[in-house]
């Protein structure tokens, strides 16, 4: 039934699918809820993989973060693009879990590097392996806060506004985690060097 | 600047100025270096050998970045659709019941069910997408009772059709699923088009 939502449309198009689909499964239509799981969760595993430093992680975090936005549905007014929402719903479910996982990890006790699998290769041929490499470890250090304003600043390329809405805390604060996380790991990149 | 003027609830601010050695502030040496993509936006920075250090650092760190159009097609996908489906389909939210056939038969089916067939049968009309659809019994929300029932339903509808027929279109074809396919009494059918949208596989030039 679902066939004229195929994989061509444009952004607008998709947007008008998507509110659509909501609006459906917010009245318990699991099949437009599993459309739009389909259509969004190359995305937002993508974006949990780089919170997380790991694929089984990212997997668990964006498989609770869905669930939860079914549960939520029935409450969501669609103030924000289905997109939009769910990019908060993970972005919140990969900070509980990494505020979890590390007490405030000091540099020096970091003693498993987060990489992926593909990147932990021992064979140190390429300098830019061994950079991406350091740089794992070293965000490995981070906060989770530090870590998750600082992926959502300089990979994902989000203004300081959208981080802060994402990670609750105010624009200023979100800048000043975003510096300290860079401080930190070009200091970690440079020892290294 | 604000980050020169830390917010006085936040003392944990004040500790990341830092100064280099020209006296800039690191913070926003980094911040020019992220906006203009090089050094060369502010004049001092580019001659400044300081300024140049702290913005090579940064530029060490990106170097190491994933690229932002990494394509991710090694990502299977249909292994987390599957299981967040597994876990969805364990807390369903089927709606009200509805009752099913004569007055006197103990009949009944989930509200969920029934929509789902009801936009089915409205999208069959060409050009027509179905939103969302509400099914309610006669009597109040707290005792609903048996007899025809209410339906409510949102369509969004491709460019260019006649609205009109069209939604006339969507009543009969509701109604006769309703009747042939589910043999739910509906006493009423509100069919409002919540908004317009782009007929697919429709070549640029045909667009209004």
């Amino acid at each position: 039934m679902n066939a004229r939502w195929g994989p061509d449309e444009d952004e607008q198009t998709a947007e008008a699918g998507d509110r659509l689909l909501t609006v459906r499964a917010a009245e318990g239509d699991e099949e437009a809820f599993e459309m739009l799981v389909h259509r969004h969760s190359r995305a937002v595993l993508q974006l949990a993989e780089r919170f997380m430093g790991s694929r089984a992680e990212a997997e668990d975090a964006v498989q609770d973060a869905f669930v939860s936005a079914w549960r939520s549905l029935p409450e969501y007014r669609g103030e924000a693009a289905f997109g939009t929402w769910l990019h908060r719903i993970v972005t919140n479910r990969c900070l509980t879990l990494l505020r979890a996982r590390r007490p405030a990890a000091d540099l020096d006790a970091v003693t498993e590097p987060v990489a992926p699998e593909h990147q932990s290769s021992p064979a140190r041929a390429a300098e830019s392996h061994a950079a991406v490499r350091d740089l794992a470890h070293a965000m490995g250090a981070l906060s989770a806060e530090q870590r998750v304003c600082w992926v959502l600043r300089e990979i994902e390329g989000q203004p300081y506004e959208t981080i802060a809405q994402a990670v609750g805390i105010r624009p200023e604060a979100a800048r000043a985690r975003v510096f300290r996380a860079r401080r930190m790991l070009t200091e970690a990149m440079a020892a290294w060097r | 600047m604000a980050m020169n003027h830390p917010h006085p609830d936040d003392p944990a601010e004040d500790e990341d100025l830092e100064l280099l050695a020209c006296g800039r502030d690191l913070a926003t040496v980094w911040e020019q270096a992220g906006a203009a993509g090089t050094a060369g936006a502010d004049p001092h920075t580019a001659a400044c050998t300081y300024c140049r250090q702290a913005v090579a650092d940064l530029e060490h760190l990106r170097a190491a970045l994933p690229p932002v159009t990494a394509p991710s097609t090694d990502i299977d996908t249909a292994a987390v659709v599957r299981r967040v489906m597994d876990a969805v389909r364990l807390e369903l939210r089927p709606g009200r019941n509805l009752p099913l056939g004569e007055a006197d038969e103990e009949s009944w089916i989930y509200e969920s069910v029934a929509a789902r067939t009801l936009r089915n049968a409205a999208q069959q009309v060409p050009g027509v997408l179905a939103g969302s659809c509400r099914i309610a019994p006669p009597g109040s929300r707290t005792s609903p009772a048996r007899g025809p029932v209410t339906v409510r339903l949102g369509i969004t509808v491709a460019y260019g059709l006649d609205l009109q027929a069209t939604t006339r279109a969507v009543r009969e074809s509701l109604a006769r699923a309703a009747r042939d396919r589910l043999g739910l009494p509906v006493s009423d059918v509100h069919v409002t088009v919540t908004d317009l949208h782009q007929p697919p596989d429709e070549s640029q030039e045909a667009r209004p």
